[in-house]
């Protein structure tokens, strides 16, 4: 199983378990360097024996009815419950990757996740990186999932 | 560890040697949470270890574009991709800084990559129980962000 | 005739700002080449004149120390000096690097200035 089948049953199985939600994975060009119009991101770095990025791209309705499930309760607008919930989301992905990667969990360190949302933005690696991106569809919409490897 | 000291000495260290721009500290803030409503670039990095973060280099569209211009020695007329990689890149010198200061009193960390975004009405979150700094610069071309969110293992 | 360089660095925005920092320090090549790793700055030494290398230690697939290695086995490039930039301060491995033939070190961050005076008296 390469990767991109281990990102996307992580991605399911913390959707299923902690989300409630299911998700699958849809054929588009999930690129994060489109412009979001309007949403967040949830990122989370990795260092160590593999240095790289994890992040969640959310537009902000889909953003709005994650949190809503994930927290049991009412979101009307991208606040802190949000942030912490894509926050968590990055954390918990990173945390697969870690041990995707990781050979026995010590070589590979997290960062803090962090989320940064607004509207019209777009990301940039600063490296020449190896870049896995993934769609998933849930009922409001899409969001990609986006790893980046050093080399 | 005095972070905040850590972090002003290098960002001014790297803005007057790489960057050839002066800047001055305005005010630093402890707090959880902080909108950096101006910001139009924001570059980041993680790093792990016994202490785990992140750290950002925000600035408003103009301070951007004269830093990038003066970083690279070229005339910046939008917040293009030269602009997300010079963001990136002080990020990582900045987070290199850090990190000599971590090495220096025993702590160790591992550094991510960069990544920068721009865009409008940017927020960057914080974490709930992670530790906030944000320290403002200025300078005649605007306005310029280092935040540091970090969590003590 | 006039010196060819050779700019190793991970980050395309480094290799810019190093470019930019020889401009100022009024040191001019008649080509500047660039390379993201040790590997491609192997490639580049193995087809083209190069005068002097500027390298960074942190690289990906081959980094600067592996880099420094590898060029003093062969004979064709082992002579062409090699100076290391980079944010590395410990004196294992700037030591190491000098050992496996570094001409020298500079320090990120680095002034044009120092960068002149540095490179200056190599060239």
């Amino acid at each position: 199983m390469d990767i991109k089948d281990k990102i996307v049953e992580s991605t399911k199985e913390i959707f299923s378990t902690m989300v409630m939600m299911d998700v699958t994975v849809v054929d588009q060009d999930p690129t994060a360097r489109q412009a979001i119009r309007d949403g967040i991101s949830g990122i989370i770095g990795l260092a160590g024996t593999r240095k790289g990025v994890l992040a969640i791209h959310i537009p902000a309705p889909v953003a709005l009815a994650i949190t809503g499930s994930f927290l049991g309760m009412e979101v009307e607008e991208i606040n802190e419950d949000v942030e912490d919930a894509v926050g968590e989301l990055a954390n918990m992905l990173g945390g697969n990757v870690k041990t995707i990667l990781s050979e026995n969990g010590r070589d590979i360190e997290l960062s803090l996740p962090t989320t940064i949302s607004g509207t019209n933005y777009d990301f940039q690696t600063a490296k020449d990186v190896e870049v896995t991106a993934l769609a998933f569809a849930t009922d409001t919409g899409t969001f990609s999932v986006e790893l980046q490897l050093e080399r | 560890m005095d972070y905040v000291t850590v972090l002003q000495e290098g960002t001014v260290e790297i803005f007057e040697t790489m960057v050839m721009l002066p800047i001055v500290l305005q005010r630093v803030t402890e707090h959880s949470d902080s909108t950096l409503t101006d910001a139009r670039v924001t570059g980041m990095i993680g790093f792990g270890g016994t202490i785990k973060g992140m750290i950002g280099v925000s600035a408003t569209a103009d301070m951007a574009k004269i830093v990038t211009g003066s970083l690279l020695g070229m005339e910046i007329a939008h917040l293009d991709d030269d602009v997300k990689d010079a963001f990136g890149e002080i990020a990582n010198m900045i987070a290199g800084a850090l990190k000599s200061a971590c090495g220096e009193n025993g702590i160790d960390i591992d550094l991510a990559i960069p990544n920068s975004v721009v865009g409008d009405c940017l927020h960057i979150s914080g974490l709930r129980g992670a530790k906030r700094v944000v320290l403002e610069f200025s300078a005649s071309a605007g306005k310029l962000w280092i935040e540091l969110k970090y969590l003590e293992a | 005739m006039g010196k060819n360089v050779l700019l190793v660095d991970d980050s395309s925005t480094m290799r810019k700002i190093i470019g930019r920092s020889l401009r100022q320090a009024g040191i001019s090549f008649d080509n500047i080449f660039e390379a993201g790793d040790g590997l491609e700055a192997l490639a580049i030494l193995e087809k083209e004149r190069v005068d002097i290398v500027l390298s960074d230690i942190n690289m990906p697939n081959m980094d600067g120390i592996s880099f420094l290695r590898e060029k003093s086995m062969r004979d064709d490039i082992k002579d062409i000096p090699v100076l290391m930039i980079s944010t590395e301060t410990g004196d294992d491995i700037i030591g190491e690097a000098k050992s496996l033939g570094a001409v020298g070190a500079i320090k990120k961050p680095f002034t044009p200035d120092k960068v002149n005076e540095i490179l200056g008296p190599l060239l």
